[in-house]
């Protein structure tokens, strides 16, 4: 089977190319719960470091608080508008 | 004849220490007196109010107003006072400068100039807003670092369900959309005798950051200007909230006024005017027109240094968590 090397030491099977072997040799595709069962598998047999770790957690969170806070985007800005004014600290318009 | 020494007096309504950004509106009067205390009849006064400059820390909630002329208002002043109300957009101190020089035909003095700054602070609630978003990130970096330290696979994903979850105790002000108003461009209502107000806008464009330049004439039925006692009011209308009121004596019958609004919402501008002279149940001239104030996004920099500094607080907390999952891990042997 192919090996996929990703983020630090990981070393697992690639999901992606093994679904489209599927697709393309006329089998049926693999559920929702079948992809999930894989990923899970696969983030069980990963192995980051602490740093890592750490820069993704941090990532994951300004992300979100860029997402809540920051964005210009019309639709969420204008849902938080008020939020945002009312922490102090946050740029608006 | 030698030129009379006069005196600039400033009075608040209210102490500033209690008005808080957006919330509050401060009125002040400026006083022209002579040195015996009684007013300057007639005299030429120019009035300049400057926002709080950028804080190093943290961006305000309307960085583009930071450090920029919230009013520049030049009046032909009557009777020594002038008195107007604002609504202070932003925290950090306030300056406000004031000219006084002698009309022609009025009584003789040396011009003079003076400044006065005062500080207004965020309201309560807002600072405990702040610290519950501060403690939201601090308990979300600490745990994820506690976990991170442990290297506990199904504890991680608690973590994970805390940095999604909305920091609900904050949104208890609720989301709000911007509302649109229907729009009014221009109602007038005329004196019974058929005495009209023109308002015009002179802005092309009225933008958060910049000066909008008002002007507003009163003039009989024949056209001729009359000598009026204008009232101008700008009122934000997503919120309903008066941002800006003024009175001004006008001998020539028309007025001006150079002022910010620091929303980028709609506004409606609203100028009432009698004459000079008239009774006071006397029913006024009134003229309103709506205006969209365009929005400015903020400056990347001020972005930067706020999103910097909530990460900064969560780095912080997910240090100390991380420390402390490898500490407990290593005491109890080295769980992995």
């Amino acid at each position: 089977m192919l090996k996929c090397t990703g983020i630090g030491r990981a070393v697992f099977p690639c999901p992606g190319f093994a679904v489209i072997s599927q697709h393309q040799g006329g089998r049926s595709m693999p559920t929702i719960y079948t992809q999930a069962r894989r990923h899970l598998r696969i983030t069980r047999k990963l192995k980051l470091g602490i740093l890592h770790k750490a820069f993704i957690t941090l990532a994951i969170i300004g992300v979100v608080l860029y997402t809540m806070l920051f964005t210009t985007t019309p639709l969420v800005h204008d849902y938080f508008h008020e939020l945002r004014h009312n922490l102090m600290l946050i740029p608006c318009h | 004849m030698a030129a009379e020494n006069v005196h600039l007096q400033l009075e608040w309504d209210q102490d500033p220490e209690l008005v808080h950004p957006r919330e509050d509106r401060l009125g002040l009067r400026i006083r022209v007196q002579r040195s015996d205390g009684s007013p300057v009849p007639a005299a030429r006064l120019r009035i300049r109010l400057q926002a709080p400059e950028t804080p190093w820390l943290a961006s305000t909630d309307f960085p583009v107003v930071e450090g920029t002329t919230l009013l520049d208002h030049d009046l032909n002043l009557q009777g020594g006072v002038h008195a107007f109300q604002f609504v202070p957009p932003i925290r950090g101190s306030y300056t406000l400068s004031a000219s006084v020089e002698p009309l022609p035909g009025g009584i003789s003095f040396a011009p003079i100039q003076k400044s006065w700054t005062t500080t207004v602070r965020e309201s309560a609630d807002r600072k405990k807003n702040l610290a519950i978003l501060l403690t939201i990130l601090v308990v979300v970096g600490g745990i994820s670092g506690f976990m991170i330290g442990r290297a506990s696979r199904t504890m991680a994903l608690a973590a994970l369900l805390l940095m999604v979850w909305p920091p609900s105790p904050v949104k208890a002000h609720g989301s709000h959309q911007h509302s649109k108003p229907a729009p009014a461009p221009l109602q007038a209502e005329d004196t019974q005798d058929g005495d009209r107000i023109d308002l015009r806008i002179l802005s092309s464009e009225a933008r958060v950051g910049e000066l909008t330049a008002i002007e507003a004439d009163y003039r009989d039925t024949q056209g001729h200007l009359k000598p009026a006692r204008f009232r101008l009011e700008v009122t934000q209308l997503e919120h309903d909230q008066l941002v800006f009121a003024t009175d001004i004596a006008a001998s020539n019958g028309s007025m001006s006024w150079q002022g910010q609004l620091f929303d980028g919402s709609t506004h409606r501008v609203t100028v009432t005017a009698a004459p000079i002279h008239a009774a006071p149940d006397q029913k006024p001239a009134r003229a309103e027109r709506d205006l969209e104030v365009t929005g400015v996004a903020p400056p990347l920099l001020a972005v930067v240094k706020s999103l910097g500094f909530l990460l900064l607080v969560t780095a912080a907390a997910l240090l100390i968590g991380i420390l402390m999952g490898r500490l407990i891990s290593q005491q109890k042997g080295g769980l992995t």
